[in-house]
């Protein structure tokens, strides 16, 4: 069980892009997703509401529904996920604008149990209209304060006005809300969106979400277009390309 | 449901009884088309990346509180196709009916033995016999049970056990396939391929001659072979086959191997 | 590394008993209660592990090696409820070195923590045979994982106590650094329940073959018998003639068996009183 400071972090992605290799980061919801995706070198993992609900055989759209404590759901996730892993450091999803905690408390308890890094999951963007400018502010404030606490952090953008907000964070990560689902819209706007993040700053490590594009030569697309530097699969890997993998199977031995 | 079985069974289709250690598994044995999803502490362990055979032996908690945490997530996953839980008969905070009752109001359809207790040998396995804990308390769990016109799965060992659990009538049986030595996982001393079978057709034996409608399956091959799944199936002529966790944990792996190793051929903008 | 004895305050109390030729007694503390009778009654050491709270709830004990558990954590649970209750006898918690979900290390700073001053090895494998065990110690986690576990505790000089079975597993028990090797002799004899056990004389054996190697390997290791027919002081006292060994580890023995048998009694003697009118 090994924690990962930021720097520690941020020196492997550096070391990716040094050597033009894609940034792999995965959402795992049990040890097994954690350990075959250590296997092939992931860079880190993501364990979040969201990480879990889609092992949960839930979609994406209800991954994000408040039907639990999304921070009790991600801290759960620790004892399942980081005794397999040797060498991966596990980034916990975080909801920010949860009223009844003080978000010191919980990055300091995140860190406590292992996690080297937080993520803005479930963020506040799937919410609209003068909820949603407050929920960025408070995730603008985590994402300092973790900075502050040398917790690495990773930031969801999925609209123009959270990508200021998000600035500071060591990782950007372009994405579409889950309501998306056509490859064409995904990659146009995930374009778009990467365009203000390296306006505002063009060094940022620019991550782009793949949601649910299965299709390699989709996801390449997407990389191009946004010129990103590596790619996050929540959606796609724990869940589609799972279920399909499984289904197949079983469909195999229904037909002998 | 034993109707939809029956005809399946009249039609030559196999059927197909999934084990899933986490709901996705179920969901997509629904969507697939499987007649049947079974869940218990040792697929639990095994979707979590953890050594199945270890759910047996004092790790991770009382099974049955597992079972009831995730109960109502597994059934929601199914969306109707049947999903049967492990318990275990020896419950000790609480009486195991009433837990079933509890469980089955979750949205479970059926129990089962598994993980049971007959796979203890030895003098340990003695001391849990002749205390009571061992496999006639399952036996007798799934009589109620059935009694209770519950869906029963019974999972058996050896020829002894099978007359038990048609006697305590068990809709369903599973009957255990020996497996070869690489694929052993805490049950035998792994024989090769053609003592396996033999060995299983004692079962399938004494099972048709207590009862030749009742509904066999067969459990203990790993898919990655769906030659020897075919294999079992016709020399057994086991009215189907349950893929058990070792199965989903593999595909599981397999589907996330995949994708990362795919993930990491992709080429960054210059 | 200690907990509210260390091991050289152990060992001291222990070898003194030795030395005044008094047995050393240990025994399992399945609850509070318990405990702390043992504690005043002069017990001298007292261990937690995970059959205990399941036999103090009335189950068979085998449930503690069963699907039922996280053996961990009730050695955990079971050191927050009783520490406080004992005052003056060391407590010893039991590791499964299987545990999925735990670092082991980490378990153990955390048992010393709470207030144990030692660490054994239940459950144990080490009496198991089948494809089961065989699963287990090909992963590392079977009695070649409790001899590491041992290892591990004396180099940071943790009190230790271990079962063994036979030859090999009690060599290994004694060079890891085990203070007591603890020669199991099988299932304890019991009221309720028909166990084949073995005689006294067939357990001496045992016991005197496993200590001649025990002693080999360290001199001043304690060796304590344990289970089988050791189920009463009369068996045990004949146990202590007929074979070298320093002490004795009682399970139910002391804790489960003395409970029942009062109850027995005293609700009998209750009943056979009759009214005044």
């Amino acid at each position: 069980m090994k924690r990962f400071s930021r720097n520690e972090i941020v020196d492997r992605l550096n070391n990716r892009i040094r050597k033009y290799e894609p940034i792999v980061v995965c959402g795992a919801g049990t040890g097994l997703y954690a350990r075959a995706a250590e296997r092939e070198k992931v860079d880190f993992l993501i364990a979040s509401a969201k990480s879990d609900a889609l092992v949960n055989g839930l979609g994406a759209q209800e991954a994000v529904l408040p039907y639990h404590d999304a921070n009790h759901t991600s801290g759960a996730l620790a004892k399942h996920l980081l005794p397999v892993l040797k060498d991966t450091p596990v980034v916990a999803g975080i909801a920010a604008y949860n009223p009844y905690i003080d978000i010191r408390r919980v990055l300091k308890q995140m860190k406590q149990q292992g996690f080297s890094g937080i993520t803005n999951s479930p963020g506040g963007s799937i919410y609209e209209g003068p909820r949603k400018k407050v929920y960025m502010a408070q995730e603008a404030e985590m994402i300092l304060t973790a900075k502050e606490m040398d917790i690495f952090t990773m930031a969801f953008v999925t609209s123009e006005e959270e990508i200021k907000a998000m600035a500071l964070a060591d990782v950007i990560v372009t994405q579409c809300r889950e309501d998306i689902r056509q490859a064409k819209v995904i990659i146009d706007y995930q374009e778009y969106l990467s365009e203000q993040v390296f306006a505002e700053n063009k060094n940022t490590i620019l991550l782009a979400d793949v949601g649910n594009l299965t299709e390699a030569e989709a996801v390449q697309e997407l990389m191009f277009r946004t010129k990103a530097l590596g790619i996050v699969s929540e959606e796609a890997v724990e869940s589609l390309l799972v279920h399909e993998k499984l289904t197949t199977a079983f469909e195999e031995i229904l037909n002998l | 449901m034993r109707e939809r079985l029956r005809r399946k069974i009249a039609g030559s289709k196999p059927i197909l009884a999934v084990a899933a250690g986490i709901p996705l598994t179920a969901k997509a044995a629904h969507d697939s088309g499987a007649d049947l999803i079974i869940t218990h502490k040792e697929a639990v362990f095994g979707a979590d990346g953890r050594l199945p055979v270890i759910a047996r032996t004092g790790y991770g908690g009382n099974g049955n509180d597992i079972m009831m945490r995730m109960a109502e997530k597994f059934a929601a996953a199914a969306k109707g196709t049947p999903v049967i839980a492990g318990v275990g008969p020896a419950e000790p905070y609480m009486n195991v009916d009433r837990y079933t009752d509890r469980l089955l109001n979750q949205g479970i359809a059926g129990v089962t033995n598994y993980p049971t207790a007959g796979g203890w040998v030895g003098s340990y396995g003695n001391g849990i016999r002749i205390a009571g804990v061992g496999y006639s308390l399952e036996v007798e769990y799934i009589k109620r049970w059935s009694m209770r016109g519950v869906l029963t799965v019974g999972y058996c060992f050896t020829p002894e056990q099978v007359k038990q659990m048609i006697e305590a009538d068990a809709a369903i049986l599973s009957l255990y396939v020996p497996r070869t030595e690489k694929e052993s996982h805490g049950w035998d001393d792994a024989p090769c391929v053609e003592s396996a079978v033999e060995t299983a057709l004692k079962l399938f034996e004494t099972a048709r001659e207590e009862d030749k409608d009742r509904i066999l399956l067969f459990s203990g091959a790993t898919i990655s072979n769906i030659t020897d799944i075919s294999y079992y199936l016709k020399t057994t002529k086991a009215h189907g086959y349950i893929s058990d966790e070792l199965v989903e944990c593999s595909i599981i792996e397999q589907g996330v191997v995949n994708a990362v190793s795919g993930y990491r051929r992709l080429k960054v903008h210059v | 590394m200690s907990g509210k004895f260390t091991r050289h305050e152990i060992l001291a109390r222990l070898n003194k008993k030795r030395k005044a030729k008094k047995p050393i007694i240990i025994g399992a503390g399945g609850v509070g209660l318990i405990a702390k009778a043992a504690d005043k009654a002069g017990i001298d050491i007292i261990m937690s592990y995970c059959t205990g709270p399941v036999r103090m709830n009335g189950n068979a004990g085998q449930l503690g090696y069963m699907y039922y558990v996280d053996c961990n954590g009730v050695s955990i649970e079971m050191g927050h409820k009783i520490i406080d209750r004992v005052q003056n006898t060391p407590m010893v918690a039991g590791i499964g070195v299987g545990d999925p979900y735990r670092d082991i290390d980490w378990l153990i700073d955390e048992l010393m923590d709470i207030g144990f001053s030692g660490i054994t090895n239940v459950p144990t494998l080490g009496g198991h045979s089948g494809a089961l065990r065989k699963s287990m110690e090909a992963a590392g986690i079977g009695f070649n994982g409790e001899v590491k576990l041992i290892e591990k505790c004396h180099k940071k000089d943790i009190f230790t106590i271990s079962y063994a079975f036979d030859e090999e597993q009690i060599r290994s028990m004694v060079q890891a650094g085990s203070d007591i090797v603890c020669p199991h002799v099988g299932v304890t004899q019991d009221r309720e329940f028909q166990f084949d056990t073995l005689t006294v004389e067939q357990a001496a054996e045992k016991i005197n073959r496993l200590y001649e190697i025990a002693v080999q390997e360290n001199p001043e290791v304690i060796v304590a018998c344990h289970g089988g027919p050791f189920a009463n002081p009369e068996s045990v006292q004949q146990g202590f003639r007929l074979t070298k060994a320093d002490a004795f580890v009682g399970a139910s023995t002391v804790e489960r068996i003395p409970t029942e048998e009062a109850i027995y009694r005293t609700i009998e003697e209750f009943s056979a009183l009759t009214l005044g009118k």
